[in-house]
C-alpha cells in the first residue's frame, strides 16, 4: 500500500507530461475539429530530437527547442498534405505518422544506437528525470502553468479566434475573410509543436527516447481530452477551464493506470483498457441522446396518459 | 458596380451528367442597387451568389468590381467586399462562440488577423451594443453567449448584421484600394491619391499646430484637436471605394412568417442607411416585388426578365406569374407548384 501510494506523485508527474500532448490533441481536436493521428509519431520525432541532442552533448534546452521545431515540421506537412492535396484530414494523418517512422529511426541512428536512446540523469544534463519526481513535479507544474495561460492568451487574439471560428465553421470563416487553410495547418503545427514538447520532456524523465514511445499517444490524448471535457462541462464554460482540464484527465488516467497497474491488472491490458475508456466516453453523449431521452420521453408519455402532469 | 460578364459555370462537367447551371450570364449592377431575384429550383440563383462570393469559381466568364477582375481572387480575400447571409441560420456564425466574438471576427474582415490584438477590445463593445441595438432583438444583453443558444431568426439577424458592419478599413487600405478599383490609369490615380492624402494631412498639422499655440487650455485643445481629427477622417473616407455588397441567399426561407418580415425589414433598413448594393434570392414573390429597386428573373442559367423603376413598382404577383409561365414553359409544371402563394 505504501508503495502504492509512493507511486502516486510519479503518475500526477506523468499526467502533467502527457497533459502537454493532451493539449495538443485539445486544439487539433477539439478547437480545429481534426482528428490528427500525427500525434503517434510527432510524440517521438519530439522525444528523439530532443534525445539525440542532449546524447551529441547539446543543453537540455536547445534539445527541447529542437523537438518542438521537429513538432512543427510534422504538423507542417499533415497540414499541407491536407490542405494543399486535399487529402482526408485523417489519412493525411496516418500517412506522416507512417513516415515520420522512418525518420524517427534515422534520428535514433544518428548517435548509432539502433532504436532507443539513453539519456539516463546520471550521466547526461536534462530538465527532470524520474530519480527526483519532486523536483520534477514543480517544474512540470510551472510548465503547465505557462502552457495554459500562453494558449489562453493566444486563443483570445484576433488570430487565435479566427482558428477557433475556423474550427466551428468553415463556410462561415471563409465568408468573414479568413484564410481557413492557413489557420489549419498553423492549428496542426501548434498541436504538434505541443506534441512534440511532451515527446521532449517524458524523453528525459524516463531517461530514454524510445522508437515505440508514442505507440497509442493519440489514445491517451483523446482520453485526456474526454474526461477534462466532461469534468470542466459542469463547472464553467470559460476556456482557461477548459484547457485545465485536459491536464486533470491526463492526471486522472495515470492516477487510474497507477491503481490498476496496483491492484494487480495484467499490463499487457493497459491500451485495450485505454481505447475502451475513449470508446465509452465517446459514445456516452450519443448513447444518453438516443436511447435515455426516449426512455424519458416514454416515462413522460406514461405519466402524461395517467393523467398527471410533465413538469418534473 | 458590379458586372458579370458571360459567366458559364457547369457541374460534372464532362459527364453524362453535365447540367449548364449558368449559361453565358450578363449582369450590371449600378452602385446602390437593390435587385430581387427570383426563379424556380435549378434556375442557378444560389450558384450566382456562390460564384460571385467565390466558393467556387465560374467555368469562363470575369466578374468585376468597379471594373476590376475579382475572379482570381480566393473567397476569404473577396469577403472583404462581399457580406455574407446564407439561407440555413446555422451557417452563417460560429456557433460554439459568443455574439461578441462573432462581431469581432466580423469587424477584422479584410485586415490580417494580428496576433498581436485582442480580437475585440473593451472600447469595441459600446458599438457592438449600439449595433446589436438597432435589430431589437435584445441580443445586446446577450453579447456573452454563446450563438448556439440563439433562436434561428436571431441568428440571421445577427448574420445580417454581421455582413454589414466591417471597421473601417486602414488609410493605406484605403489608398492601396482606390489604386486597384481606379477606372484608367493606375499611376495617375496613385499620383492623385497620394497628392489628396499629403494636402488632407498637411492640413491638419497645420490647423493642429494652431490649436496647439493658442491660449486654450488643455481640455479646450485636447476637444479641438478631436474634432480635427474627425474632420481629416471623414475627408480620407471619401475615397473608400468599397462597400461591402450585400450577396442574400433566401436568408428568411428558413423563418416563421412573422420572424421572416422582421428580418427582411431590418435588411431593408440596414440596405438603405448604408446605400449598400444588394442582391436578394428569394423564393417569395410578394418580397421579390416590395424590395428593392430592380427585379431580375432566372431560368435555366439565364436572366429571362429585368425589371427595374417604375415598371417595378407596377409589377403584381399575378403578372410575374404570366411571365414566369412564357419565360419557362418546359419546367412550368415543376416550378407553379413552388410560386403557387
Amino acid at each position: 500500500m505504501l508503495q502504492y501510494l509512493a507511486s502516486l506523485p510519479g503518475a500526477v508527474v506523468l499526467g502533467l507530461i502527457w497533459g502537454v500532448m493532451s493539449l495538443g490533441v485539445f486544439i487539433s481536436y477539439k478547437i480545429l475539429d481534426i482528428p490528427d493521428l500525427t500525434v503517434d509519431g510527432s510524440f517521438v520525432t519530439g522525444g528523439a530530437v530532443c534525445a539525440v541532442v542532449i546524447f551529441m552533448g547539446g543543453s537540455f534546452w536547445i534539445g527541447i527547442l529542437l523537438g518542438i521545431v521537429a513538432g512543427l515540421l510534422c504538423g507542417l506537412i499533415t497540414g499541407l498534405l491536407h490542405t494543399l492535396l486535399g487529402i482526408p484530414a485523417i489519412l493525411a494523418g496516418i500517412l506522416t505518422q507512417l513516415a515520420l517512422w522512418s525518420v524517427n529511426l534515422k534520428i535514433i541512428s544518428i548517435t548509432g544506437q539502433s532504436s532507443n536512446v539513453g539519456i539516463s540523469a546520471r550521466s547526461f544534463d536534462v530538465i527532470f528525470s524520474q530519480l527526483n519526481v519532486y523536483d520534477t513535479l514543480w517544474k512540470i507544474g510551472i510548465i503547465f502553468v505557462l502552457l495554459v495561460l500562453a494558449f489562453y492568451v493566444f486563443f483570445g487574439t484576433e488570430l487565435g479566434a479566427s482558428i477557433r471560428a475556423t474550427g466551428n465553421n468553415q463556410k462561415m470563416s471563409r465568408a468573414q475573410g479568413i484564410n481557413t487553410k492557413f489557420n489549419i495547418v498553423l492549428g496542426l503545427m501548434l498541436s504538434n509543436g505541443l506534441v512534440a514538447l511532451s515527446g521532449a520532456l517524458l524523453a528525459q524523465y524516463q531517461g530514454f527516447a524510445d522508437i515505440n514511445m508514442g505507440r497509442g499517444a493519440i489514445v491517451i490524448g483523446l482520453c485526456a481530452v474526454v474526461i477534462g471535457i466532461a469534468i470542466t462541462k459542469h463547472i464553467s464554460p470559460n476556456f482557461l477551464v477548459r484547457m485545465s482540464g485536459v491536464f486533470v484527465g491526463a492526471i486522472i488516467y495515470y492516477l487510474v493506470y497507477q491503481t490498476v497497474v496496483f491492484l494487480g491488472l495484467d499490463t499487457d491490458l493497459l491500451k485495450m483498457l485505454a481505447a475502451l475508456v475513449v470508446a465509452i466516453f465517446l459514445g456516452f453523449p450519443y448513447l444518453y441522446k438516443t436511447y435515455f431521452s426516449k426512455w424519458s420521453r416514454n416515462h413522460k408519455n406514461k405519466k402524461l396518459a395517467a393523467g398527471g402532469n410533465n413538469n418534473d | 458596380m458590379i458586372e458579370l460578364r458571360n459567366i458559364v459555370k457547369r457541374f460534372n462537367n464532362g459527364t453524362a451528367s453535365e447540367t449548364v447551371a449558368i449559361d453565358h450570364l450578363n449582369l450590371t449592377l449600378q452602385e446602390g442597387d437593390f435587385i430581387t431575384v427570383i426563379g424556380g429550383n435549378g434556375a442557378g440563383k444560389s450558384t450566382l451568389i456562390n460564384i460571385i462570393a467565390g466558393s467556387f469559381p465560374a467555368d469562363e466568364g470575369m466578374i468585376l468590381l468597379n471594373n476590376n477582375d475579382v475572379s482570381k481572387m480566393h473567397e476569404y480575400q473577396r469577403a472583404q467586399y462581399f457580406g455574407r447571409v446564407f439561407q440555413d441560420p446555422m451557417v452563417g456564425t460560429a456557433t460554439d462562440m459568443t455574439v461578441i466574438e462573432n462581431l469581432a471576427l466580423a469587424y477584422g474582415r479584410g485586415k490580417t488577423r494580428s496576433l498581436f490584438r485582442w480580437s475585440y477590445r473593451p472600447s469595441d463593445v459600446e458599438f457592438f451594443v449600439n449595433e446589436l441595438k438597432t435589430l431589437g432583438l435584445g441580443l445586446e444583453d446577450r453579447l456573452y453567449q454563446k450563438v448556439g443558444l440563439l433562436s434561428g431568426g436571431q441568428r440571421q439577424a445577427l448574420t445580417l448584421l454581421m455582413a454589414t458592419i466591417r471597421s473601417e478599413p486602414s488609410y493605406n487600405k484605403v489608398k492601396r484600394d482606390y489604386v486597384r478599383f481606379f477606372d484608367g490609369d493606375k499611376k495617375l490615380a496613385k499620383q492623385e491619391i497620394d497628392a489628396a492624402f499629403k494636402q488632407a494631412f498637411d492640413e491638419f498639422k497645420a490647423s493642429k499646430k494652431e490649436v496647439l499655440e493658442s491660449g486654450l487650455n488643455k481640455e479646450e485643445k485636447k476637444a479641438k484637436i478631436k474634432e480635427l481629427k474627425n474632420v481629416l477622417d471623414k475627408k480620407l473616407r471619401q475615397y473608400d471605394v468599397t462597400k461591402p455588397v450585400l450577396l442574400l441567399d433566401e436568408h428568411t426561407a428558413a423563418l416563421d412568417p412573422k420572424t421572416a418580415e422582421k428580418v427582411l425589414e431590418t435588411t431593408d433598413r440596414i440596405v438603405k442607411e448604408n446605400n449598400l448594393t444588394t442582391i436578394m434570392i428569394t423564393h417569395n414573390m410578394k418580397d421579390a416585388i416590395k424590395y428593392g429597386n430592380r427585379l431580375i428573373m432566372m431560368s435555366k442559367g439565364k436572366v429571362v426578365a429585368d425589371i427595374a423603376g417604375e415598371e417595378k413598382k407596377k409589377l403584381t404577383i399575378e403578372t410575374l406569374l404570366d411571365m414566369f409561365v412564357t419565360n419557362s414553359k418546359n419546367d412550368m409544371l415543376a416550378d407553379s407548384a413552388i410560386f403557387g402563394d
